[in-house]
């Protein structure tokens, strides 16, 4: 498979995704800009499994979204959910019915494993992002307020 | 505060969920936006649950009160990313100010009766994405340009179902058939490379990815409810994919047509 070429059509797909999800104008190009970079790091890493690849991509995407999010003041979900059109398991989750369909027992299994492993790698590490930046908001509004100390140490 | 104006809050709050749900925003964002409203807007006692077609919520304003609820149920879901940012900003308004309940409303309302999705792009950029993930799964241009019309029919055809209010199988199946039919008919010209890539890169418009994604982040935080209704929908649309693209193969193959 030729490398650049997916990336691009990645980038394609996921600006035309982003359209039908109605991606606020301003955000189109950095949502799309995402899938690219998600799709060539998954791609290009040098790692044997599959989904350890795809999980170190999908925290790259969860971490983007975020500082885009930021820059941007939009939800983080406007990026991601575009983002991770290239590597989501729609292709996968195709295949398993269509073995189920055909009777092929062996295949079947063995595609709906590896589909749910990739969605539930994702998942996991879309929700380690969003769940670390929702502890560091909680930390950085209780300091302000002055109650990081009563925090610590709960009992003076 | 008078009853009336309790309800007033109570309604404004809900329809803000059930808005948030039916343009697609993620279960806890629903959820907490509702309590947060309700805690800025002097509830002392809120309880918010959202499911992906429902929403209750239960206000009280004194610990000795009655409580207030109202609930809707969520008739259809799309997915439009516009309006979950726009709602979302103006919540985070409402907490963070002094916005009185009457401008709430008015802003909400003024921003549900423009939120009908832009449909104007989407005969051109269905056949885009087709004749993209066509070239993702390997195909060659030439095969790119069989997904563009593949990924045209798609339009074509949950279109017209969806403006008749069709059931989502029938329509998923219907589009799957005629997408891999036209696929095939392609492939029969001998130019492409196989309908595979064709048929595979047309039907990730129809291909339940994000979902499947979804159910399990649903899962793992702990909306376990919506998570399963998720998988559920998932798993129904795949289906009706498989079938759909599976019935032309068959048929092909039957007929004695090369493929």
């Amino acid at each position: 498979m030729n490398g650049w070429q997916t990336v691009l059509a990645a980038f394609i797909a996921c600006f035309g995704f982003s359209v039908v999800y109605n991606v606020p104008k301003k955000s189109l190009l950095f949502s799309s800009l995402g899938g690219a970079l998600g799709w060539a790091i998954c791609l290009y890493l040098p790692l044997e499994s599959e989904i350890a690849r795809c999980f170190l991509a999908t925290l790259v995407i969860g971490v983007y979204a975020e500082i885009f999010a930021r820059i941007l003041r939009q939800p983080a979900t406007l990026f991601i959910l575009p983002s991770v059109l290239p590597m989501v398991p729609g292709g996968g989750i195709y295949y398993t019915f269509q073995y189920a369909l055909a009777g092929d027992a062996a295949l079947f299994t063995q595609t709906a494993s590896r589909t749910f492993a990739t969605a539930g790698v994702m998942a996991i590490a879309l929700l380690l992002v969003s769940s670390a930046t929702r502890l560091y908001k909680a930390v950085v509004t209780q300091r302000k307020k002055g109650e990081w100390k009563k925090c610590l140490n709960p009992r003076k | 505060m008078t009853d009336a104006e309790k309800k007033k809050l109570l309604d404004c709050f809900v329809r803000t969920g059930a808005a948030l749900l039916s343009c697609g925003a993620e279960i806890y964002r629903v959820e907490e936006s509702v309590r947060l409203l309700a805690g800025a807007y002097g509830a002392s006692d809120v309880s918010v649950f959202a499911i992906p077609s429902f929403i209750a919520v239960t206000l009280r304003f004194a610990p000795e009160e009655d409580a207030l609820t109202d609930t809707r149920r969520i008739a259809q879901t799309t997915t439009d990313m516009s309006a979950v940012s726009d709602i979302n900003a103006l919540c985070r308004r409402a907490v963070a100010g002094n916005l009185s309940v009457e401008s709430f409303s008015s802003q909400l309302e003024a921003r549900l009766s423009r939120s009908a999705l832009n449909r104007r792009f989407l005969p051109l950029v269905y056949p885009l994405i087709a004749g993209a993930f066509c070239v993702f799964f390997g195909g060659s241009l030439i095969d790119a340009a069989a997904a563009l019309v593949c990924g045209l029919v798609i339009w074509l055809i949950t279109d017209f179902f969806s403006r008749y209010g069709a059931n989502a199988f029938f329509s998923c199946v219907a589009a799957a058939a005629a997408c891999s039919t036209t696929a095939l008919l392609f492939s029969l010209t001998g130019w492409t490379t196989g309908p595979e890539p064709i048929i595979i890169g047309s039907l990730m418009l129809l291909v339940p990815g994000v979902a499947l994604t979804n159910f399990m982040r649903n899962l793992i935080a702990g909306d376990v409810l919506s998570g399963l209704i998720k998988l559920a929908e998932s798993l129904l649309v795949a289906v009706a994919v498989a079938l759909g693209a599976g019935i032309p193969v068959t048929l092909f193959r039957l007929l004695g047509v090369g493929v």
